[in-house]
């Protein structure tokens, strides 16, 4: 019995020192290849398609005289734009594609009675939509369907203008007809406010506190208005009926934070962990930090990875951002891309809320990125969820009061007799410092001179 | 000799071989080699590198092969006036010039970009906000020229060794200047250095010019431990990110221990490092988690 123990015991030594002797001499992998796990990204949301990245700012239907109009985040938006989509998907054929030159005779844009015209702000590239030839690279502005007898037609705007026939299809109708429809007005330009009006709209949009002013400005006031003309540069749309609104309750995102510090760093003990005296956790490996401020604005920076010149393509860096963007906290209902642009080392992304057409704007909301062939240099979030309204449903005040209240608020700033409107449109407004409960609604004026103004959808007072 | 006895020699020396591979497997990777094969291919890709970097080592590597966690630490917290009250004696101010009054109502600092100055004496004390303490000699004199450095080491012993505050710095190394000889001294924990809480004393003679001090209150190491990068990875690394001019430079330290910069922090965590000292005086911290040059 001792001896068979003896023998295998012996055996096992034998092999144990052959096991031995070649990870002497063999070793284990250099720990650069041999200890590094592999690590996979753990996405908050899935990745969204190339035709979800770049959505329509506003869809805008043409019957005759009427105008129609659809925008982010309101009923029957993406209904449209998904069949609009799909026709563009599967019955475009980019072969029987005809460029035009913009206002030639062929350029039936223009004239076409009824038309439902896709504005794209930013630009979407054509390839995000269907798949496009290598010689037709196109960034999209503008996507128009035109009904011409009975025919379908698609003209895609961008730097060039193309005309591609579709054929006969009802689908566009029958969505068109299906659904329920508010609307709108072109402002004409120069837009006049009406002198003999003008008195009334100013009364109306003094609030009454300030009443007692009136008397010894109001003079003044309208002397300054009645001698204005404003150029309205661009298409701004106004709805012809009232815009009802109220104030609504908003929900801070919260994302889980273990998940979050994976997304930049991958492992978690990458990252270390400094709490700061504001209350804000900073986590850094020494190359890129992740600041989570209390208020649960979420900042992060990879300097390195900042360069001086990028060649990244616009398509690529909306994808590529897309993508980040589900990484880095994922996609919340009714997240639309705002703006996006070339800058100094990338593409700079914006992304914004929208509930019911409106887009939630102010101080600190919504998503920004630096972005180029390195990766994401600088992330920026903060996003809300909306809640129920928590006040009285009342309907914006007139559009013509608010522009005369903006021009009386910033009234120092015109120099000149001509003043340029650049956009006027009803959304939300987060205030800034700590009352970030609620979302105000809000009229949003920007005149080239002044910037942007934000008037209380109800008393006009700016915000 | 039967069989049974010849068993028992043969299990008592593969017994003996096999603890000694053991053993050097062990060393190995306690230095980061990875194998005969590995090591040779490793130490000529590090002595080309050195090389090409314009560098060479004066010091041998150690070991590595250590699991380490993030330490956490706090910011030391201090009023600047128990500094100067401290600091009036140790630089020879009689007690009887002793500015009037209690507490800060004695010294008022006038703040100057996030930092606040303190006047006394022939010194000003700046005090960042993010906790560290400079003090500087305002009067420019003629200090004495000839002195020996035993001088000096000695003045340094007595200025430190009268100040309670610095009682948990230990002596690193010192550096010779134009100015004068500077004396660095670390915090350590648990044996480790902590070079993030520091003490640098420019001495000119016996004379203090100036001091800076960082001081940290180590709260512990965080839970999850992890290997550090073996001090082979750490120098290739170091030598990817080292911009060296064309003179040779010698490497004349090479260890670990927990850096991290100043934060303006509660609380925060600490990366392991490996500490390269060149023998120009710069010194260079690689993370010994992630690799990368702390700066």
């Amino acid at each position: 019995m001792l001896e068979k123990f003896k023998s295998l015991l012996l055996i096992g030594l034998i092999l144990l020192s052959m096991v031995l002797t070649y990870q002497l001499w063999f070793g284990r992998p250099p720990l650069e290849k041999g200890t590094v796990p592999r690590y996979e990204y753990a996405y908050f949301t899935p990745p969204l398609l190339p035709s979800e990245v770049v959505q329509p700012a506003e869809i805008i239907f043409y019957d005759q005289e009427d105008i129609y109009l659809f925008r982010r985040g309101e009923k029957g938006y993406q209904s449209l734009w998904g069949k609009g989509r799909q026709i563009l998907t599967d019955r475009l054929e980019l072969d029987n594609a005809k460029r035009l030159s913009r206002g030639s005779k062929d350029d039936g844009l223009e004239t076409a009675p009824v038309k439902l015209v896709y504005n794209f702000n930013p630009p979407v590239p054509l390839e995000f939509i269907v798949r496009a030839p290598a010689n037709l690279h196109m960034d999209l502005e503008k996507i128009t369907f035109s009904w011409e007898e009975e025919l379908l037609y698609a003209y895609l705007e961008g730097e060039e203008l193309v005309r591609i026939p579709i054929g006969r299809t009802a689908d566009l109708q029958d969505e068109l007809f299906s659904l329920e429809k508010k609307s709108y007005i072109l402002l004409p330009s120069p837009l006049v406010l009406d002198v003999s009006k003008l008195k009334n709209i100013y009364e109306n949009t003094i609030n009454r506190d300030f009443r007692k002013d009136i008397k010894n400005e109001s003079q003044e006031n309208l002397t300054f208005l009645s001698n204005r003309e404003i150029t309205v540069a661009g298409d701004i749309y106004i709805p012809l009926e009232d815009i009802w609104a109220a104030e609504v309750s908003l929900k801070k995102e919260e994302l889980q934070r273990e998940q979050l510090v994976r997304a930049f760093f991958l492992d978690l003990s990458m990252a270390r962990r400094i709490e700061e005296r504001d209350g804000a956790l900073y986590f850094t490996n020494g190359e890129k930090g992740l600041r989570i401020y209390s208020s649960g604005l979420l900042e992060y920076t990879a300097p390195r990875l900042e360069r001086a010149i990028s060649t990244m393509s616009y398509s690529t860096a909306l994808q590529k951002g897309a993508e980040s963007q589900s990484l880095y906290g994922g996609w919340l209902p009714g997240t639309y891309l705002w703006e996006a642009g070339k800058v100094e080392g990338g593409y700079r992304l914006l992304w914004c809320s929208f509930q019911d057409g409106f887009a939630l704007e102010g101080q600190n909301t919504g998503s920004e990125m630096l972005i180029n062939e390195q990766g994401v240099s600088f992330y920026r979030r903060i996003f809300y969820i909306f809640g129920e309204e928590i006040s009285e449903r009342r309907p914006f005040r007139p559009y013509e009061e608010a522009i005369v209240r903006a021009l009386i608020l910033k009234k120092d700033h015109f120099k000149g007799d001509n003043i340029s409107l650049l956009s006027l449109k009803p959304v939300y407004y987060l205030p800034g410092g700590k009352k970030t409960d609620r979302a105000i609604p809000a009229w949003s004026v920007t005149f080239a001179e002044t910037g942007v103004v934000y008037l209380h959808w109800h008393t006009l007072e700016p915000l | 000799m039967d069989l049974s006895r010849a068993k028992t020699v043969l299990i008592c020396t593969f017994l003996i071989l096999n603890i000694f591979l053991y053993y050097q497997i062990l060393q190995d990777e306690g230095r980061g080699n990875t194998g005969l094969f590995g090591r040779k291919e490793e130490m000529s890709r590090l002595e080309s590198a050195l090389q090409e970097a314009n560098l060479f080592l004066e010091t041998p590597l150690p070991r590595g092969g250590v699991r380490l966690a993030y330490l956490v630490v706090k910011p030391w917290h201090f009023k600047p006036e128990d500094i100067i009250v401290a600091l009036w004696g140790v630089l020879g101010y009689e007690e009887k010039a002793f500015p009037a009054g209690n507490g800060e109502s004695r010294f008022v600092g006038s703040n100057e970009d996030n930092v606040t100055v303190y006047h006394f004496g022939e010194y000003k004390l700046l005090v960042s906000k993010e906790g560290s303490v400079t003090l500087k000699r305002t009067r420019e004199e003629k200090l004495q020229e000839n002195y020996s450095l035993e001088e000096s080491e000695q003045a340094v012993r007595e200025f430190t060794g009268r100040l309670s505050f610095l009682n948990s710095f230990i002596y690193d190394y010192s550096q010779k200047k134009e100015k004068g000889t500077i004396f660095n001294y670390r915090q350590e924990y648990e044996g480790f250095p902590l070079y993030a809480g520091y003490l640098q004393l420019l001495m000119k003679g016996k004379v203090p010019l100036m001091f800076s001090l960082y001081r940290l209150e180590p709260v512990g190491f965080a839970e999850q431990k992890r290997e550090i990068i073996p001090p082979s990875t750490a120098l290739l690394r170091f030598m990817e990110a080292y911009k060296g001019g064309k003179e040779k430079r010698g490497i004349v330290e090479f260890s670990l221990g927990f850096y991290s910069h100043e934060y303006d922090a509660e609380r925060w965590e600490i990366p392991p490092v490996w500490r390269i000292r060149l023998n120009n005086g710069e010194v260079y911290y690689i993370n010994a988690f992630t690799g990368i040059l702390e700066q």
